[in-house]
């Protein structure tokens, strides 16, 4: 993963309201580039809001966007062409298929049809690329969806909820494409309410509730600032042990190896689901 | 070639091929032809049933050529103009193309673009297909399809002011029919003289009325310049319109 200083796109203190309702309360955060960094929250909590004030749909109230290192006031058409975005809303054409919506997308974004090819390879659907659009799952429709998003090799990808809906095989190939994309210095703003899906590629994240950041970092440094103090060992004779992490258990842990009955010892952190309960108090 | 221009093109090529793929719009698109080879077959009928003498046809002629050239005009412009921008574009917002368009920086201006230009074509070989149907003089051939693309410049700017606000296909179809009723006001002018009074000052009825003029040698004649001025009024005013709302109502839902 390539970073540099510079960040590709950040937020300082953005507000947004909805006539009363105030929808982004002071969001700050900067997505550094080749960085993947995950936007986690649940329903309504601000996630596709926030895209939209990313990409020119919404307008901020109050705060800064930069986008390029740009104020995003400024944003050139250029700059949107570095751009590529995946909305939770993106279709087709239905009566078209596959292959030449692709090859659509490639003229407007001024690039030649020869990726075509190997990005449909790449997704699994060169058997299906001249299945209409009408014609296809929702995974296939999701992942063609996708490959329009990256006909233009973008320097940023903004991806909402690019998973919502697909089965797990489906979901391992958007997986499997994003690693790939970060591998060549891609930098993705991803948003999401899987937990599991922001842990497997996300390098950093933000978990937003309400419109609030109420948590930012990497996801393994997140679950250990939110680890518990407790150690879990499987035992041969007395199953599972469970006990504190501090000076006061050290004897019956030290105790327990020196008998030979661990199995097994887990430190018990949590999952990024469950440091989200933490924060949030609330289920998806 | 700049990117606005090749965004156009590509968007050109899409909704052409769509023309062929959408059985809506073909169907739009030759009903038209349908109607004008229907009332052919009706009216030769029903001359030769009334027991005209050849004097009384010949007296007859121009009024039907007239009124089946004028009509193939008014249900052309009519029915494949709004039906290719107005529905064209509902289309684009219900299923969110024009959104995932917009998102790929395409910007309103080049979809709009592109369905009239769109619309303008279809419609003007619908009216060359109605003209042989309905036993045109092929000398007036170029007169007419030129009065065809006159007389759609309005209806198509009320259609894509009228796409770009509707939000999905029913709205379409909602607001389709005070323009598509107007475009066909000047079709029932013999039938009743207030009708007729009326449709002369309609957005279609001065091109009705100026292939009267052509069919009668007359189009550059001073008789020529009201209905080209009602003609070239209602473009401006569909211009204004369309410049008026554009900004305003060229956004996704």
């Amino acid at each position: 993963m390539m970073m540099s200083d510079s960040p590709v796109l950040s937020m300082e203190g953005v507000c947004l309201s909805f006539g009363a309702k105030r929808v982004l309360e002071g969001l700050t955060f900067s997505v550094a580039r080749g960085e993947c960094f995950g936007f986690l929250g649940s329903s309504g909590a601000g996630k596709t809001t926030t895209i939209k004030l990313l990409t020119r749909q919404l307008k901020k109230d109050a705060g800064r966007i930069a986008l390029f290192g740009r104020p995003i006031e400024n944003a050139s058409d250029a700059d949107y062409e570095r751009i590529g975005i995946l909305s939770d809303t993106s279709a087709l054409y239905e009566r078209m298929s596959i292959e030449d919506n692709l090859k659509l997308y490639a003229k407007i974004r001024g690039r030649g049809e020869g990726d075509i090819g190997r990005l449909l390879e790449r997704m699994n659907l060169s058997d299906d690329r001249k299945t209409l659009v009408k014609n296809c799952s929702k995974g296939m429709r999701q992942r063609a969806a996708l490959l329009a998003a990256l006909i233009h090799s973008p320097e940023l990808l903004f991806l909402d909820e690019p998973t919502s809906g697909l089965d797990p095989a489906a979901r391992a190939e958007v997986h499997r494409m994003l690693a790939e994309l970060k591998a060549a210095g891609t930098t993705v703003f991803l948003t999401t309410h899987d937990m599991a899906e922001a842990d497997a590629v996300c390098d950093r994240i933000a978990i937003l509730d309400e419109g609030r950041i109420v948590a930012e970092g990497v996801p393994a440094s997140l679950k250990l600032r939110f680890a518990r103090n407790r150690v879990v060992m499987a035992t041969r004779t007395r199953g599972m042990v469970t006990t504190t992490k501090d000076a006061a258990a050290a004897d019956e842990v030290r105790e327990l190896f020196a008998s030979g009955e661990v199995l097994s010892i887990h430190s018990d952190e949590p999952n990024l689901e469950e440091v989200f309960l933490e924060l949030t108090g609330r289920e998806f | 070639m700049n990117a606005a221009m090749r965004k156009t093109g590509a968007l050109l090529a899409k909704d052409f091929a769509d023309l062929f793929k959408n059985p809506t719009l073909l169907v739009v698109c030759l009903l038209p032809i349908a109607f004008m080879a229907l009332y052919t077959f009706m009216i030769g009928d029903a001359t030769s049933d009334a027991g005209l003498t050849a004097e009384q046809q010949d007296a007859a002629s121009p009024v039907i050529r007239q009124f089946m050239l004028g009509s193939s005009l008014c249900m052309t412009v009519g029915m494949v103009c709004t039906m290719t921008a107005l529905y064209g574009i509902a289309e684009e917002k219900e299923k969110r193309t024009l959104r995932t368009l917009m998102l790929a920086n395409v910007g309103a201006s080049q979809v709009v673009a592109s369905k009239a230009i769109v619309a303008l074509v279809a419609s003007t070989v619908v009216n060359a297909a109605c003209f042989f149907v309905a036993d045109g003089e092929p000398g007036l051939l170029g007169a007419y399809l030129a009065l065809g693309i006159v007389g759609s410049l309005p209806i198509i700017l009320f259609s894509l002011v009228l796409g770009l606000a509707c939000r999905d296909q029913m709205t379409a179809g909602v607001y389709s029919v005070p323009v598509l009723l107007v475009a066909l006001v000047p079709m029932f002018g013999m039938a009743n003289e207030t009708i007729e009074k009326v449709s002369h000052w309609l957005p279609t009825g001065g091109v009705y009325d100026l292939i009267g003029l052509a069919m009668d040698g007359r189009l550059l004649s001073q008789d020529a310049l009201a209905p080209l001025g009602v003609t070239l009024a209602w473009i401006i005013v569909g211009a204004v319109v369309f410049a008026m709302l554009f900004k305003r109502l060229a956004r996704d839902n």
